[in-house]
């Protein structure tokens, strides 16, 4: 047996070109893969590492209405209570230069049993830093890492700026030794300073609580005792959890992503593995004929399948931390875009991901590699020696093969049918849909081929014809290259489609929703009553809106309420779905009611007629809604109600943003100047016109979707290295019948485009098989999983271009591909090639 | 004493950064940083940040129950209460509760949009129970901002408390409240003389430096009756009580490493008080001073020479460092010879700082008649912090 595995791996190795194109294949398509997760998962971990710090020993917290928790709650806990393991936090955001920070405000001396390390030690810092903590207004603490990357040192003074206000700082001291990762960019500073920077005068973002598991004394039930009755104390882990749960369709949609690469990596390894038996057919049918048995035939080639799947998995799963690393960038950046702040300075290179590679390179490379070997064994020791019968026998197979895939695509609809609101199913049905279409598209090509042969013939001559015969006379090799290709760019076509259908629909929902000519907010923080009074006087300013978004937490989760008070000119903005605007605003203005957004609808399964329960200062209430309105800003959806009802129900005066309605006659350029004016020296406001605000809108939105782009482009690269692999390998294995060819007459020239003509059709056959299963990937994206991931519901705009697009990307793909091979074969000499053979 | 009290107080306050809220670690004594930190306190009491703070300059009028109050242009000020009780059942007890105020600033600037928390008064808190019966010794402490409630003092009417732990002036008495996870006391203490002013007309001067000085007054003797709770179990107590309010804004000078402390009750009706000053050498600092006051309430200021300490014996901390364990203490002036005994040798308390402090039996001869008596010692200087 070793002298069997010593002829395979030497035939291998003579034949170095499908050797590495075939690790190419897995190891790009793996790298992938474990890149997307490394990435994720150290979006995740950073979050989590950073939650941990700020959230420390605390098992619970008391957090109280959307303005935050009255300060003597915490007073009467310790005093009148006697409470004593709970500690007052002010948390929020601030901005140092264009980097954003979270700030944790303490009370040092509350700290130790939950953070002892958000406390100075002595050597790392100015003289009597903790004094000047406590002391000095701005005085700050934070770790090493973050003191570096910001180029401060103890004793340095600098600006944060929050809420529109610039807040004088002194970093007194460096804390959280070893690597300080779960520090990174995280500020401590005394709770009498945050306060002040976020604004928070007379009250806690919250309250952490520490309680025994046991709670023996009965912490619990003393602290809801005293609780006002919008308080709630609430599971520490679970707030987190809520949290990362917004990113986690997020995550899943590029997971997918991810594997989507592995599965032309899969087409991939299939084509080499399955290039290797045929090429050695004659080997392996003397093989059988000097006795080795089918058994081992088909444990040599699936062993020979394992071990370049483990090399290439294990290059992959390298290649995939380096690459993890430059989309990690823009992973978190999206993630903090959308959903919470970030910051990732390393991959966590988790041996999970790594394992995670490992097993989904090996995995596919089995799958991949079982036909090829089954194939092999099942060669009859003469008949092995025929080309003609294999090219015969994958002849009868197709049909089955595409009843077969047939039979998947009709698994897929009915999974889609049964699953509810299953994210994951959803994505099982979208990759069995792409099997599915993928393995019909062999045989759609033999019906292309014999229709277009004769055609062919008539345009191009004998070399179109040869060139276009020899696809479907080959077609166990060219099939496999070409679905590779077809599913690589079906799925440019598919996220393209879903992408221009989203960009479209929130383009519109924008033009819609934006009513106001100017808006004014501000960055972090709420505007001052006093100002706002000052703004809407602005000569020009004929009417105002107003809006103040926050969340409220409760046992069950968090929800985004949106309080609006509104100008005539707003209700225009809402695109109410599921009623007519005048049975809508009475009820929303005068009776209380509320609408919720798309998404929230779809999570809740809620719409017009039917209510939800909010915590407010009155206690639980029960809120009617009046209708469902589109809105793409909040994924986890949002309930939006009049700034009357919001002030009834919770103590809250903020206002987050006001939107100016100028008179006709206005000039908005000269109005924004006089805002300016208004505003020196009191808040420094974010002034933008309509347009600006559409335009930031959609560079966020396009910001996403470039890791989109990336993920794409790779799994085109993969399919340019498959069908280059295919193209090389069919060259290669038919030198001799281009020998023949040569050697009766065709030209060097006439060779290679013949060559090129083959891998330019096939190209051509691949775009236009890409772009039925790119429609329809497309709407299982819109129409289901984005449905499913988020709630949005968009049309779907199919342009011209897209198409045009696909039919280019495979035919130049394609083309790419054949050069080389082309290039062999023009240059090849004919009497040398058929000597070989 | 409570020159030693300056001590602490610096010590907590520098203890905090350094040892407190850190996770607990495993150094040792002889890590020299701790070693380094102790050895160099005196140095960090001295002089260094006093400027700007009122200074114990020279002798003062004191008024009741004004100067009972805080004094909050001083960087330190403490009240501190110790005391000897008996249960119903001849169990016997002695307690502490101190609480210190510290001044981070010697002026706390008044801007109107402060935050509420913002404050440079802080608080810190010391209470201790000795169970002789059970020959076992409990401690806790606490500490908090002055801010929002947390912490504070006032004069009128008397009230100075940590969180739930309080000294307060209720119907000519004091009434006195701690708990922590095992043990709690309610005590009401009733004056049995007047407040007695130490040193100078109640200024105490702690080394020839000039302003190295603090104001300082005693209530000698309070009828304490009460209860007590240990480890769930409740005591009606009764016993005497002894009152110490102390504030300046200095340290000990270069010289100095530590003192001892005596406040003692005795039979007769008198009480007497004494702190020893040590310098670094082990030697008798001769601005140590004390007062004594007799059963009528009359006071006599006692120099250094005016008492005579030896140490009959010692005892080692399982934590380290070698603390005096019995004395014979004699003033001849007034013809007295007493021997005082810790009532339990580990009264060691392991707060921010370590130091001892213990309640002490006391027999003796006073002009030939015997006497006997109990009181309060405290011993510091003696041992290193405990690390973490």
């Amino acid at each position: 047996m070793p002298a069997l595995y010593r002829a395979s791996f030497g035939y291998l190795w003579r034949h170095p070109w499908q050797l590495v194109l075939a690790l190419l294949g897995i190891c790009t398509g793996v790298s992938v893969m474990v890149a997307v997760d490394l990435a994720n998962e150290s979006s995740r971990e950073a979050f989590l590492l950073s939650m941990d710090t700020v959230t420390g020993e605390a098992t619970h917290q008391i957090v109280q209405g959307p303005a935050g928790v009255d300060e003597t709650l915490y007073v009467r806990l310790r005093l009148k209570e006697g409470i004593r393991s709970i500690a007052p936090i002010v948390a929020g955001y601030v901005d140092i230069g264009n980097i954003t920070m979270q700030v944790l405000g303490v009370d040092p001396f509350a700290e130790r049993e939950f953070r002892p390390y958000s406390v100075p030690e002595p050597g790392v810092g100015v003289d009597d830093a903790y004094r000047r903590m406590l002391t000095g207004p701005g005085a700050v603490v934070m770790s090493y890492r973050t003191a570096e990357s910001l180029k401060l040192s103890p004793g340095d003074r600098f600006d944060v700026s929050a809420g529109g206000r610039v807040h004088r700082a002194e970093l007194v001291a460096l804390i959280g030794g070893g690597d300080g990762r779960g520090f990174d960019n995280l500020i401590i500073a005394d709770i009498s300073t945050a306060q002040i920077w976020l604004d928070m005068l007379g009250r806690l973002t919250r309250i952490d609580v520490k309680i025994a598991q046991d709670d023996e004394t009965g912490i619990a039930g003393k602290i809801r005792d005293a609780l006002p009755i919008d308080g709630q104390l609430l599971n520490a882990a679970g707030r987190t959890r809520a949290v990362t749960e917004m990113s986690a369709a997020f995550m899943t949609n590029l997971t997918a992503m991810s594997l989507l690469a592995l599965l032309v990596g899969v087409f991939l390894i299939y084509n080499s593995v399955g290039f290797a038996v045929l090429q050695r057919r004659r080997l392996i049918g003397v093989l059988r004929a000097l006795g080795i048995t089918r058994r081992q035939i088909f444990t040599l080639i699936l062993t020979e399948g394992l071990v370049l799947g483990m090399v290439g998995a294990a290059l992959g799963v390298l290649a995939g931390m380096w690459l993890g690393q430059q989309l990690l960038v823009l992973v978190s950046r999206s993630i903090s875009d959308l959903y919470f702040v970030v910051n990732v300075t390393d991959v966590s290179l988790s041996s999970l991901s790594a394992a995670k590679g490992l097993v989904a390179g090996l995995g596919a490379t089995v799958i991949a590699a079982i036909v090829p070997a089954m194939e092999a064994a099942s060669y009859q020791p003469r008949l092995a020696l025929t080309r003609s019968v294999l090219e015969h026998k994958t002849g009868r197979l197709l049909p089955i093969i595409a009843i077969g895939g047939i039979g998947m695509v009709v698994l897929a609809v009915i999974l889609l049918a049964v699953s509810g609101s299953s994210l994951v199913a959803a994505l099982t049905a979208l990759f069995l849909m792409i099997l599915g279409l993928a393995l019909c598209i062999p045989i759609a090509v033999r019906a292309c081929v014999t229709v277009t042969a004769p055609i062919a013939d008539k345009v191009g001559g004998i070399t179109a014809r040869l060139a276009i015969q020899g696809i479907g006379a080959s077609l166990s090799r060219t099939g496999v290259a070409i679905v590779a290709l077809a599913v690589a760019v079906s799925a440019t076509v598919g996220v393209s489609i879903m992408v221009d259908s989203f960009r479209g629909s929130v383009s519109e929902w924008l033009g819609n929703t934006l009513r106001s000519d100017i808006y004014v907010g501000v960055a972090r923080g709420t505007l001052d009553a006093d100002l706002v009074d000052d703004l809407v006087r602005v000569p020009g300013v004929m009417d105002y809106s107003s809006s103040r978004r926050v969340w409220l937490e409760s046992e069950t989760g968090r929800t985004r309420i949106i309080a609006l008070k509104m100008a005539p000119g707003s209700y225009a903005g809402i695109d109410l779905l599921d009623a007519e605007p005048q049975d809508v605003w009475h009820s929303f203005d005068e009776e209380g009611a509320v609408i919720v957004s798309e998404p929230y609808a779809y999570r809740h399964k809620v719409g017009r007629g039917d209510t939800l329960e909010l915590n407010t200062m009155h206690g639980d209430k029960i809120f009617q809604i009046a209708a469902i309105y589109r809105s793409y800003d909040a994924n986890l959806g949002a309930v939006l109600m009049s700034r009357h009802t919001y002030e009834s129900h919770w103590n809250d005066p903020a206002i987050g943003a006001i939107g100016l309605y100028l008179s006709p006659a206005a000039i908005p350029d000269e109005v924004i100047e006089h805002l300016r004016k208004v505003s020196e020296g009191r808040q420094s406001l974010l002034i933008n016109s309509n347009r600006e605000i559409r335009d930031m809108s959609l560079q966020i939105f396009d910001r996403t979707f470039i890791i989109t782009d990336v993920l794409y482009w790779l799994a085109v690269g993969v399919a340019i290295i498959g069908i280059l692999g295919a193209m090389l390998a069919l060259q290669l294995e038919r030198g001799r019948e281009l020998a023949v060819l040569r050697a009766i007459g065709m030209t060097p020239g006439q060779l290679g485009t013949m060559v090129m003509v083959q891998t330019g059709f096939m190209g051509l056959l691949s775009g236009l098989a890409a772009i039925p299963l790119g429609l329809l990937m497309a709407w299982v994206l819109i129409d289901v999983i984005n449905r499913r991931s988020f709630g949005w519901q968009m049309d779907i705009m199919v342009s011209p271009e897209v198409l045009g697009t696909a039919l280019v990307l495979s035919v130049s793909a394609a083309v790419i591909a054949g050069i080389f091979p082309a290039y062999r074969a023009a240059s090849s000499q004919p009497a040398l090639a058929m000597r070989e053979e | 004493m409570r020159k030693g009290s300056l001590l602490i107080v610096i010590t907590l306050i520098i203890g905090i950064a350094w040892s407190q809220l850190r996770p607990v670690s495993d150094k040792t004594d002889t890590d020299p940083r701790y070693v380094g930190s102790f050895s160099r306190l005196a140095e960090l009491l001295s002089d260094r940040g006093i400027e700007g703070y009122a200074q114990a300059a020279g002798p003062r009028d004191f008024s009741f129950p004004e100067d009972h109050g805080p004094h909050r242009d001083f960087r330190n000020e403490w009240w501190y209460i110790t005391g000897n009780l008996d249960g119903g059942n001849d169990e016997r007890f002695g307690f502490e509760l101190t609480i210190f105020r510290f001044s981070l600033t010697p002026a706390q600037d008044h801007d109107p949009n402060a935050s509420a928390w913002r404050t440079n008064q802080v608080y810190i808190g010391h209470f201790a129970i000795t169970d002789v019966g059970n020959a076992s010794f409990h401690v806790a402490q606490r500490y908090a901002r002055g801010s929002l409630g947390l912490a504070g003092a006032q004069a009128k009417p008397l009230q100075v408390w940590l969180e739930d732990w309080s000294i307060e002036a209720k119907n000519n008495a004091w009434q006195i409240n701690a708990s922590d996870k095992d043990m709690a006391i309610d005590l009401t203490l009733s004056p049995l003389k007047p407040p007695v002013l130490n040193g100078i007309d109640g200024w105490s001067q702690k080394s020839s430096e000039p302003g190295n000085a603090s104001y300082y007054y005693s209530v000698p003797r309070l009828r304490t009756v009460g209860t007590l709770q240990i480890n769930n179990a409740n005591y009606s107590v009764t016993g005497l009580s002894w009152f110490d309010h102390e504030w300046g804004s200095t340290g000990l000078s270069k010289e100095q490493q530590g003192w001892d402390w005596f406040a003692l009750h005795l039979s007769d009706g008198s009480d007497l008080m004494f702190y020893s000053l040590r310098k670094n050498d082990g030697s008798h600092d001769p601005y140590s001073a004390g007062t004594w006051i007799t059963a009528d309430g009359q006071s006599m200021h006692l120099g250094s020479d005016d008492v005579d300490i030896e140490v009959e014996e010692h005892w080692d901390s399982p934590n380290g460092g070698t603390y005096p364990s019995a004395w014979r203490l004699r003033i001849p002036r007034i013809d007295l010879d007493l021997r005082l005994r810790p009532v339990l040798d580990a009264q060691e308390l392991h707060t921010i700082v370590r130091y001892w402090e213990g309640a002490v039996d006391v027999v003796g001869q006073k002009a030939g008649m015997p006497v006997e008596g109990r009181g309060y010692v405290e011993l510091t200087g003696y041992a290193l912090p405990d690390p973490g």
